[in-house]
C-alpha cells in the first residue's frame, strides 16, 4: 500500500466540515419540521450555511495538493 | 428561491432545493478551481508558494459570494 | 511529501486493476466484457419497451402496464416535475438515459455479469457531455443567440463591474466544466467504489474460509459471505438510485437552462 501523507492530513481536516454540514442539516430539518411555512426562508439560509462549510472542505483539498 | 406555498413540501420545490445545493457546491468548487489554478501558474511562474494560497483564498470568497448571491438573498 | 507502503502476504486484495479486462476474443480483438454488458443492457432495454408496445391496448396488460409505469415515472416524477410543462418535449431523451444508465448499473449485480459497465468512466462521460450539450443548446435558443446565453450566464445583473473580472470565469466553469464532471464522477466513483466492496467481501470471505482456514478464519469468512448477500441487495439500491440521481440532475439543468429569460 502506498499513499501520500498530505492526504491523511486532509481526511482529518475534512471531518470538521463533515461534522458541520451534518449539524447545518440538522438543523434545516427539525426548523422545516416544526415550521413548515418557513421553509423557503430556512432553504436559503441552509444553502449559504452548507457552501460555507463546504468551503472550508475544498480549500482543504486544494493545499492538500498544492503545498 | 423556493415558493412560498408551505404545503408544496414534494415534487418541484423539493427538486429546486436540490438543484440549488448542487449548484453552490460547483460554484464554490470551481472558484476554488480557477483561481487556485490561475494562482499556481503564478506561482510556477514567481517560484513562489504563495499565489496558490491567495489564489485558493480569491476562489474561495468569490465562489461563496455568487452563492450568496444566486441562492441567498431573501 | 512522505510516502509509505505496506506488504500484504498471501491475500491478493482487489483494486483499480480489477476494473480492465482483457479482450475477449483473444489478443488483438478490441471487444472486452464492459462492450458486451453495455450492447446486452441497450437490447434488453429496446426489447423490453418494444414487447410492452408492441400491442397496445385501451386496457393495459401486465408487460405493457409494467412498460407504461416505468415510462410514466420518468415522465412525472423527472420531466415534469423538475422542467415543467415544457418538460414533455424532453421525455423521450431522459427515459432513454435513464433506462440505460440502469441497466448498465444493474449489470453489476447479475449473476455472471457482475460489472457496473458504468464504472470505466467512458460511459458516463460521454451521456455526461451529451447532457451538456443539450442544456446549453436550450439555454442558447432561449437566450436567443450565443453571446446573450453567455452574457447571461457570466454577467448577472446587480454586481459591480471590477467583480465580473472574479467572478465570470467562475460561473463559466462552473456550468460548462463542473457540472457534466460532477455527473461523471458521482456516477463512476459510486459504481466503482459499490463494485470493489462487493469483491472485496467476495474474495476475501472465500480466502478466509479456504485459504486462511481454522475456526477463526472459517467464522470470519461466512460473516463476510454473508455480509456480501446484504451488501448485493444494497449495491442494487445504489445503482438505482445512481441512474434516477444522474437523469434528475440532467432534467433540472434543462429546466434551469428554460428558466433563465430576462
Amino acid at each position: 500500500m502506498e499513499g501520500n501523507v498530505n492526504m491523511v492530513g486532509y481526511g482529518l481536516a475534512a471531518i470538521g466540515p463533515g461534522i458541520g454540514i451534518g449539524l447545518i442539516f440538522a438543523a434545516y430539518i427539525s426548523g422545516v419540521a416544526r415550521q413548515p411555512e418557513a421553509r423557503g426562508v430556512l432553504q436559503s439560509i441552509a444553502i449559504l450555511g452548507f457552501a460555507l462549510a463546504e468551503a472550508l472542505a475544498i480549500i482543504g483539498i486544494g493545499l492538500a495538493f498544492a503545498l | 428561491m423556493a415558493d412560498d406555498h408551505p404545503e408544496d413540501t414534494t415534487g418541484a420545490a423539493r427538486r429546486k432545493g436540490e438543484a440549488d445545493a448542487w449548484g453552490a457546491f460547483g460554484l464554490i468548487i470551481s472558484g476554488v478551481l480557477v483561481w487556485g489554478l490561475i494562482g499556481g501558474l503564478v506561482g510556477a511562474w514567481l517560484d513562489s508558494a504563495l499565489p496558490v494560497m491567495v489564489g485558493l483564498l480569491l476562489g474561495m470568497g468569490g465562489g461563496l459570494y455568487l452563492v450568496w448571491f444566486r441562492y441567498g438573498r431573501a | 511529501m512522505t510516502t509509505w507502503s505496506i506488504a500484504a502476504e498471501g491475500f491478493q486484495s482487489p483494486g483499480p486493476a480489477d476494473f480492465v479486462y482483457p479482450p475477449l476474443f483473444g489478443e488483438g480483438t478490441f471487444f472486452t466484457k464492459p462492450m458486451l454488458i453495455t450492447v446486452l443492457g441497450s437490447v434488453a432495454v429496446a426489447v423490453f419497451f418494444y414487447l410492452a408496445a408492441r400491442r397496445a391496448q385501451r386496457v393495459p396488460g401486465k408487460l405493457q402496464y409494467a412498460g407504461e409505469s416505468a415510462y410514466g415515472f420518468v415522465r412525472n416524477s423527472i420531466a415534469l416535475d423538475s422542467i415543467g410543462k415544457e418538460g414533455i418535449k424532453y421525455v423521450p431523451y431522459l427515459a432513454t438515459l435513464f433506462f440505460f444508465l440502469a441497466a448498465l448499473n444493474i449489470s453489476g449485480i447479475i449473476p455472471v455479469l457482475q460489472f457496473p459497465a458504468t464504472s470505466r468512466i467512458a460511459f458516463p462521460l460521454f451521456l455526461a457531455v451529451v447532457s451538456c450539450v443539450i442544456f446549453n443548446y436550450v439555454g442558447i435558443r432561449r437566450a436567443h443567440g450565443v453571446g446573450r446565453y453567455f452574457k447571461q450566464m457570466m454577467f448577472p445583473a446587480g454586481i459591480p463591474w471590477p467583480v465580473y473580472i472574479l467572478l465570470a470565469p467562475i460561473e463559466f466553469v462552473s456550468t460548462i466544466i463542473i457540472r457534466p464532471l460532477t455527473l461523471t464522477l458521482r456516477l463512476t466513483f459510486n459504481m466503482f467504489a459499490g463494485h470493489l466492496v462487493l469483491v472485496l467481501f467476495i474474495l476475501g470471505g472465500e480466502y478466509l474460509v479456504f485459504e486462511y482456514s481454522g475456526v477463526v478464519g472459517i467464522l470470519a469468512g461466512s460473516i463476510s459471505l454473508l455480509g456480501s448477500i446484504v451488501l448485493t441487495f444494497f449495491e442494487g439500491f445504489v445503482q438505482l438510485l445512481q441512474a434516477y440521481v444522474f437523469t434528475l440532475l440532467s432534467a433540472l439543468y434543462i429546466g434551469g437552462a428554460l428558466a433563465d429569460e430576462h
